[in-house]
């Protein structure tokens, strides 16, 4: 086994080692839950108000039997006025809207993304110093792709169901372009692709393999 | 006067503040561009674009995605069918009554096979280096994914409890590990060759 054999096993070792290890730990404790209250939490505050005139509600998903924790339920100011003034006019005390919605799995949206991260931060050769932006910038970049997905679904949902909710987009080529969008980016392999690339970007220079270096300066 | 001198020095110092940090921002980027390592990196992005681009119409998916699905499916339950465990094969699905898995987008594989056909086309070498390459990356990775649907199958019949995990959080994982990993062997044997 020549020295960057060597060199890709190793690393490669300690990537399975670290996941493994982050793996049992997010299984074995609460953390799922706890994740699942940050991502709802952080959801609410950015999206509760969406567009003019949408509500969105994130709500635990009660069904045990899915492979989902969290459900988004979705309406609309013009919606409820509307319904209020059909039950005004009919008279009724009480009138009922129809919500739309819709599960996700907050662990494979965004959770997963997170721990195949920072397990590549932690299996790169570079000093704890160095490992700090990368590591910044990485969590901000997943971030802002996570908001990026959940408005993208939002604004895909609301714009589906324009008629009820007049949120959103009116069918279109704006609508078609969203909706390429999200079949793009909601692909999970998408996002851990795009982790790697800034994994590339932030850490790729530092790491010294063996062989590589006078092979980069091409 | 005196105030008016102030302001116009004030002025001036924010100009050259300003000056200063386009300068840096600019000086970064054009840091950032002008490493090679970087370069590739803007080129394989674009390549991904591209490809997420056609892989996303509808064309793609029924033509090319589709049939590939079938075919891991055919192979998978013609290899689960050497070993007894009599499963049925319709499309792009595999299973028995116990349990059936179907080969959906991100269980094909094809995405593995993007990420490495793209960091070839775009790394410098020379037309033979990257035919070998795909020929042996495409294969293992092939042969990689076919690994991933059996067991997955059969994670299904015998462990149903940690398939979830299997699916998501291992093979996934597992799946673009290990085409980094053929890629990053593929340019350690470009460069033994220089």
């Amino acid at each position: 086994m020549n020295e960057l054999s060597k060199f890709l096993t190793k690393r490669l070792g300690i990537f399975i080692v670290i996941y493994a290890a982050i793996l049992l730990l997010t299984h074995l404790g609460d953390f799922k839950s706890k994740f699942s209250k940050i991502f709802k939490k952080n959801a609410t505050a950015l999206f509760s108000d969406f567009g003019s005139g949408g509500e969105v509600q994130f709500k635990k998903d009660q069904n045990k039997n899915d492979e989902y924790d969290l459900l988004f339920v979705m309406s609309s100011k013009q919606q409820k006025q509307r319904a209020r003034k059909e039950g005004l006019r009919k008279g009724l005390k009480h009138v009922n809207i129809t919500t739309i919605k819709f599960p996700i799995n907050s662990w494979s949206f965004t959770g997963l993304l997170i721990v195949f991260y920072i397990t590549l931060i932690l299996a790169t050769p570079m000093s704890w110093i160095q490992k700090i932006l990368p590591t910044l910038y990485g969590l901000l970049f997943i971030y802002l792709f996570t908001n990026l997905k959940i408005w993208v679904a939002l604004m895909l949902k609301f714009s589906d169901n324009y008629e009820r909710f007049q949120v959103g987009l009116e069918p279109g080529i704006l609508m078609r372009i969203i909706n390429y969008t999200y079949n793009i980016i909601s692909f999970q392999f998408f996002g851990l692709t795009m982790v790697l690339l800034i994994w590339f970007l932030t850490c790729f220079n530092k790491i010294k393999i063996p062989r590589y270096n006078k092979l980069i300066r091409i | 006067m005196k105030k008016k001198t102030k302001k116009k020095n004030q002025q001036k110092k924010q100009i050259i503040e300003n000056r200063g940090s386009s300068l840096s921002i600019n000086s970064s980027w054009e840091k950032l561009k002008s490493n090679p390592i970087n370069k590739l990196l803007l080129k394989f992005f674009t390549l991904m674009i591209v490809f997420y681009i056609f892989w996303a119409t509808p064309f793609i998916q029924e033509n090319i995605i589709l049939p590939i699905s079938c075919l891991y499916a055919y192979l998978a339950g013609s290899f689960l069918n050497i070993f007894g465990y009599s499963v049925n094969i319709l499309n792009d699905t595999v299973g028995n009554s116990n349990f059936s898995i179907s080969i959906k987008n991100g269980c094909d594989g094809v995405e593995g096979l993007a990420i490495f056909l793209c960091a070839i086309l775009i790394y410098p070498a020379t037309i033979s280096q990257k035919a070998k390459g795909v020929l042996i990356g495409f294969s293992f990775l092939i042969l990689l994914n076919l690994i991933r649907v059996i067991s997955l199958f059969l994670t299904g019949v015998h462990l149903p409890g940690i398939f979830d995990l299997m699916h998501e959080s291992i093979w996934q994982i597992a799946f673009i590990l290990l085409t980094l990993f053929a890629l990053l062997k593929w340019v350690g044997w470009v460069s033994g060759e220089k």
